[in-house]
């Protein structure tokens, strides 16, 4: 009876030490487990900034990439207009250049050889004239003045452009913060492996996830993905012209 | 029959700024008259609602791929002759055998270029 009672003092003996050690494991791995969950939050986070950034700096710059093909546009027109004209040679001055030209200080040999409110008065009559026949803003030079200032608008938007594109800076010091809190998890993690013994056994069946099948398909894709021309070549196969 | 520009035009993709690239290119193109929808669930609401002569998908979405809704097309007798064109980074021979079987008119893989995709629409209306 005695016997069995020593040998059962020191199971419990045995029983206490591994629940002291357990526990103290607990506990040092409480604090990086802790870290991690923590730390996970702010990386999907940082990963869903990353999207919304990436989306508003391209929205931004497709904008004015398309305010740029609108203003090509409009300029290749008015120089199809002024070539027109050039060819019918009917470049007469129209009212928006003669009221230009009414606008212009006079020089000491206008002022004395006309009054300045003959001056205005004629380029006024002359200005009522050429409204009266349309011609407003469709001589050659209001053509290309209307076309440099489309080139000075286009050049501001290039200049948006590539400040727009100035996301990808911000994007890369995110990408910097994750990748730190990718090696701090990584670091936790090992100390887990650590701390608990955990040994990859050999033969033991691969954990299925989700994750694990997009890697897949990520490794699959990088080796068996077409181009265009293999893609064109089998739906000819297929009878598609 | 060549396209109409001013046929109305569906762009299905989940990607904001791809519906945007492809519209562009379209209105490029002289299609001006494009519309967009977010998934296929959507798009083949507003294919059902009528008027539409051709379709521009991509093919992974959320709620409804796009070969899920290129067989709902294909299955519905009032769309059905609806030509679809998939623009999509599924590059994969299966994906591209799993579309023609589908009974799509022509395929795309990304990244793709505005020659490519006036390529393919003359192709459809020729």
């Amino acid at each position: 009876m005695a016997e069995v009672n020593t040998h059962l003092y020191a199971e419990l003996g045995e029983l206490a030490k591994y629940l002291d050690t357990t526990l103290r494991r607990l506990d040092e791995a409480g604090a990086p487990l802790s870290n991690m969950s923590s730390q996970m939050p702010q990386a999907a986070s940082h990963l869903e900034g990353l999207t919304k950034l990436t989306e508003e700096g391209t929205h931004e710059v497709m904008r004015l990439t398309e305010e740029l093909q609108d203003s090509h546009a409009l300029i290749a027109g008015s120089l199809g207009k002024a070539a027109a004209i050039l060819a019918k040679g009917q470049n007469l001055p129209c009212a928006a250049c003669v009221l230009r030209e009414a606008q212009k200080p006079a020089t000491p040999a206008e002022k004395q050889a006309l009054d300045s409110r003959q001056l205005l008065a004629g380029a006024l009559t002359e200005a009522a004239n050429g409204l009266t026949k349309g011609q407003s803003g469709t001589c050659i030079a209001c053509i290309l003045i209307d076309a440099r200032q489309h080139l000075t608008q286009d050049d501001k938007r290039l200049i948006e452009i590539m400040t727009a594109l100035s996301f990808q800076d911000l994007v890369a010091q995110r990408v910097k913060k994750l990748t730190t809190i990718i090696h701090d998890v990584e670091r936790k993690l090992l100390e887990l492996v650590v701390v608990f013994g955990v040994q990859h056994k050999e033969g033991s069946p691969e954990v299925k996830s989700e994750a694990t099948d997009m890697l897949k398909q990520l490794e699959a894709s990088n080796a068996t993905s077409m181009k265009q021309n293999l893609v064109d070549d089998i739906l000819g196969k297929f009878g598609f012209s | 029959m060549p396209a109409d520009p001013a046929m109305k035009i569906l762009v299905v993709d989940d990607m904001s700024t791809m519906r945007r690239i492809v519209k562009n290119i379209l209105k490029q193109l002289g299609f001006v008259n494009v519309e967009e929808a977010e998934n296929g669930q959507e798009g083949l609401a507003k294919l059902k609602g009528g008027g539409f002569g051709f379709v521009v998908s991509d093919w992974n979405m959320p709620i409804m791929t796009g070969i899920e809704m290129l067989r709902a097309i294909r299955a519905d007798e009032a769309i059905k002759t609806t030509p679809v064109l998939m623009v999509t980074a599924e590059a994969q021979q299966e994906n591209l055998i799993e579309a023609v079987k589908a009974g799509v008119s022509n395929y795309i893989v990304k990244p793709f270029t505005a020659e490519t995709l006036q390529e393919k629409i003359n192709k459809i209306f020729p």
